[in-house]
């Protein structure tokens, strides 16, 4: 299949390495976001929070 | 080193080196936009219900200015740049200064941005129904207005990094990351896709043709939704949906995940729009892989919101805003179930050119955008004017009134587009069509465009309910300003320097493994796919176990880069480039040098040339396309499928994207002049039961050949094949076709014809379609076939 297409054109090979890039990209960003720590989450997740005086 | 590291902008300081700021924050800016969004979209909704009518019945088309081929556009441009458009920049100003505890900088820049944008909606009611369009869908605007989009975003820009610069708190909440993806990619879809080349003062002809702009015009197209109608309004459901719950997001940690896969995956899928045409295999199936992948992100992102009340959906029954919201994002899981759904080839020969994808975007633009906007507007606005809601209960009434509007209108463009797609594929025992006539089927379906038209004027009627409520709440209580007190450090505190980011380990890893890839594709193409895909693993899997081992006390990588808004925009526009880079420069290069194509395709000669400019202008392609799919029932009704060669001069291509009447790309020669003359006076003359508007102002309209070289010659400079001899006689040859015409029409009984009316120019571009005139060979020869 990867033969087929590329004969049609060797710059097809750009689409598809940037395709793995980005699944690359994927898994490491997955594993990142995993492995941070609860305290760092909770902080950045709570910023919306109380962060305005009610005016009502 | 302790957890405070982790947050460059909170680091532990002597007590001495802090003071207490107080912040007003701007909020005119928000309740203007808020105002402008609601005005804009009755107007948008109005003018939706008015082309649904014209569907159903069509006398509601009055020629020349207000045809259901004018209108179209101005519906779609109001309800995604005017309505929505609005709405999101009053909920980015309104959040992004609370997340990031500043003021925006310049009130000047507030106002451009604002009367700036205002204008430009003006200017696109006048000229959309004055026909001047590029004809290109959601991108219709013409040069000068397109000019100035770009002046005003490159206002708000401004006005947003700058506020990010002079913030106060460091750590960007991932609302914060939305809207950065949304700025910068807009940019660059806008300015990629309008990229033209002006004739006149508002007239441009698009600098790529056919395949080509299908491709860059689908990319667009389809990352409008994603970084128009899907990013900016999940920033403000981070923002909004918490604060309304009063409880953090469901998992922060998902919402990283959700952030990068979506803007990754979404800039790829564009290609899900042209499926089964002219377009290369491997961009289709790019692009129906791609869909399938965006399902993940998409739901995850619905989830997290929804899981966000866990323990309060006792206040979702007594609180309206969390009503809409938990609405909306019942919709958006609907809608992205089924663009997925959609992407796959064979459901997509039976669904597209037909009212089901009309029911996809309904749901995802009244369902997800709409009642988004009005949870976010019902939270806002007590805020914004220092008082509560002034009747919940006709916020409730709206609620139940607009949803259910919706599965009105959802359900009925259902039922349309799967009958319609059914009986355009009906074949008999001896493979004949079951329903040559297109009227027949069109007649099936009408019951449907009077239910669509119910249910979106009850959507309408809860909208108009929603600005009455919000008016009187407006106006029962007073403009206030939020305000915030801020505790800064009066030196401000050293960032990690840029070597360190620049030189961290997950850039290092992305170029080695994007240098390593380039080496091996020059090298050997097909050696290169196994190799690098073994790279890529051992490379991920090395430096993740890598990063694992070493030393966790020092400041995170990633940590970092959301403290450093600059390098963040950097590595997102990085990610969205690559993907449209990669998509859109091997069809943008390859195509032209196939010497097949350009030896079977040929321009158009001056005459057809006006009478496509008609074409665009009048919108036919709002209603036709011209693309013949691979499909024994398409090719039994309209004849050979469509090939690339027969559209590469188009500029703008025509393909079209829905069928309310039938394929035209082989309609040359199908019927004789007389007839397309009676059927564009009026369609019901020779075609009763036909929905198609009447023009008969094309009649008395003449064509002006005198412009005829000059557009000529600009696409002779984005290389349509003219010679300077074709352009200097393009007047000469124009008359010459014209009176060909108006005298075969006046032998077959029409009385008076006009050589030059545009009736005339339409109708020697339509005998033109799907043509192949013999190549030019002599001087004389290559004017008159
Ligand atoms: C509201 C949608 C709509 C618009 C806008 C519209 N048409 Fe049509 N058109 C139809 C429908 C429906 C039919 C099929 C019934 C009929 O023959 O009228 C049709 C049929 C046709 C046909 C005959 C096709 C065939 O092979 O039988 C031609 C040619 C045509 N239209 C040209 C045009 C042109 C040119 C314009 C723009 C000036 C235009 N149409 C705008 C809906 C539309």
């Amino acid at each position: 299949m990867y033969k087929d297409l590329l004969v049609q054109s060797p710059l097809l090979v750009l689409p598809i390495a940037a395709m793995f890039l980005f699944l690359a990209v994927f898994v490491a960003v997955a594993i990142r976001a995993a492995t941070r720590s609860r305290e760092d989450m909770e902080m950045a997740a709570r910023l919306p929070l109380g962060d305005d005086h009610d005016h009502r | 080193m302790t957890a405070a590291a982790d947050f460059p902008g909170s680091l532990a300081a002597a007590p001495g080196d802090f003071e207490t700021r107080r912040i007003v924050y701007n909020d005119s800016i928000s309740r203007w936009f808020v105002g402008a969004s609601v005005v804009w979209g009755l107007v948008g909704m109005l003018v939706g219900a008015l082309v649904a009518l014209q569907l159903a019945w069509w006398h509601a088309n009055l020629p020349p200015y207000f045809t259901y081929g004018r209108l179209r556009p101005l519906h779609t441009n109001a309800v995604i740049f005017a309505f929505v458009g609005n709405m999101m920049f009053a909920g980015i100003y309104y959040s992004t200064q609370r997340l990031v505890k500043a003021r925006l900088p310049s009130d000047l820049l507030a106002k451009i941005h604002f009367w700036g944008w205002q204008a430009i909606i003006v200017s696109a009611a006048i000229t959309l129904p004055l026909g001047i369009t590029q004809g290109k869908e959601y991108a219709e605007l013409e040069w000068p207005i397109d000019l100035a989009i770009t002046a005003i975003w490159i206002v708000f820009a401004v006005q947003f990094f700058w506020t990010l610069a002079r913030r106060t708190e460091k750590h960007l909440y991932v609302a914060i990351w939305f809207y950065i993806a949304t700025i910068l990619t807009v940019a660059v879809l806008h300015v990629v896709n309008s990229l033209a080349i002006p004739v006149f003062g508002f007239k441009s002809y698009s600098l790529f043709g056919g395949a080509k702009d299908a491709l860059v015009q689908w990319w667009y197209g389809h990352n409008a939704v994603a970084f128009v109608l899907t990013t900016p309004i999940l920033g403000i459901m981070y923002y909004f949906l918490p604060k309304a719950a009063d409880r953090p997001v469901y998992s922060y940690r998902l919402s990283v995940v959700h952030f990068w896969s979506l803007i990754f995956v979404y800039i790829w899928a564009g290609p899900h729009h042209l499926l089964n045409t002219a377009l290369p295999d491997w961009a289709q199936t790019l692009g129906t892989a791609f869909s399938v992948m965006l399902w993940a992100p998409s739901w995850g992102g619905m989830l997290n919101g929804l899981l966000t009340l866990k323990g309060a959906w006792g206040k979702v029954r007594t609180d309206p805003v969390l009503k809409f919201f938990v609405a909306a994002l019942t919709f958006y899981g609907m809608a992205t179930f089924e663009g997925p759904l959609l992407s796959f080839k064979s459901v997509n020969g039976l669904a597209h050119y037909t009212d089901w994808i009309i029911a996809h975007v309904h749901a995802g633009a009244l369902g997800w955008n709409g009642l988004m906007a009005a949870g976010m507007f019902y939270w806002m606005v007590p805020r914004l004017y220092g008082r509560d809601l002034w009747s919940k209960k006709l916020a409730d009434a709206h609620f139940w009134i607009g949803t259910f509007g919706i599965l009105l209108y959802v359900i009925s463009m259902w039922t349309s587009g799967i009958t319609q797609g059914l009986m355009w594929r009906a074949t008999d025992a001896h493979g004949a069509l079951e329903y040559p006539n297109f009227v027949e089927t069109l007649n099936a379906i009408r019951p449907m465009y009077w239910m669509r038209l119910i249910g979106g004027s009850m959507y309408l009627i809860g909208m108009f309910m929603m600005a009455y409520n919000l008016a009187r709440t407006a106006l029962a209580g007073k403009a206030v300003d939020g305000e915030a007190t801020v505790v800064v450090e009066r030196v401000v505190a050293r960032e990690t320097p840029w070597a360190e980011i620049l030189f961290g380990k997950p850039v290092i890893l992305v170029t080695t493994v994007t240098i390593l890839i380039a080496t091996m594709a020059v090298v050997n193409n097909e050696a290169s796919l196994v190799l690098s895909s073994i790279v890529i693993v051992v490379a991920v899997l090395g430096t993740t176990a890598l990063h694992l081992a070493v030393d966790r006390s020092r400041p995170r990588w990633h940590r970092l880069l959301e403290g450093r808004a600059l390098l963040f925009s950097s590595l997102t526009i990085i990610a969205v480039l690559a993907g449209g880079v990669a998509e859109l420069v091997p069809t943008l290069l390859v195509t032209p040098n196939d010497p097949q194509i350009l030896a079977e395709a040929r321009p158009y000669r001056a005459l057809e040339l006006e009478g496509r400019d008609i074409y665009v202008r009048e919108g036919c392609y709002n209603c036709h396309s011209q693309m013949i799919r691979p499909f024994a029932f398409e090719t039994k009704r309209y004849g050979d499928p469509s090939t690339l060669a027969e559209s590469i001069y188009d500029h703008p291509f025509q393909w079209g994207s829905k069928r309310t009447g039938p394929d035209l790309a082989r309609e040359g020669d199908k019927y004789p002049n007389v007839w397309h003359y009676r059927h564009l006076v009026d369609a019901r003359s020779v075609s009763p039961g036909s929905n198609m508007p009447p023009f008969p102002r094309l009649v008395t309209d003449t064509v002006n050949l005198a412009r005829t070289a000059t557009k000529m010659h600009a696409l002779q400079s984005i290389g349509v094949p003219y010679d300077d001899r074709q352009i200097a006689a393009a007047r000469s040859d124009a008359e010459a076709q014209g009176a060909e015409i108006a005298k075969n029409l006046r032998d077959d009984g029409v009385a008076e014809v006009d050589a030059q009316s545009e009736i005339v120019a339409l109708i020697a571009y339509l005998q033109r379609l799907g043509k192949h005139p013999p190549p030019a060979r002599g001087p004389d020869v290559a004017l008159t076939p």
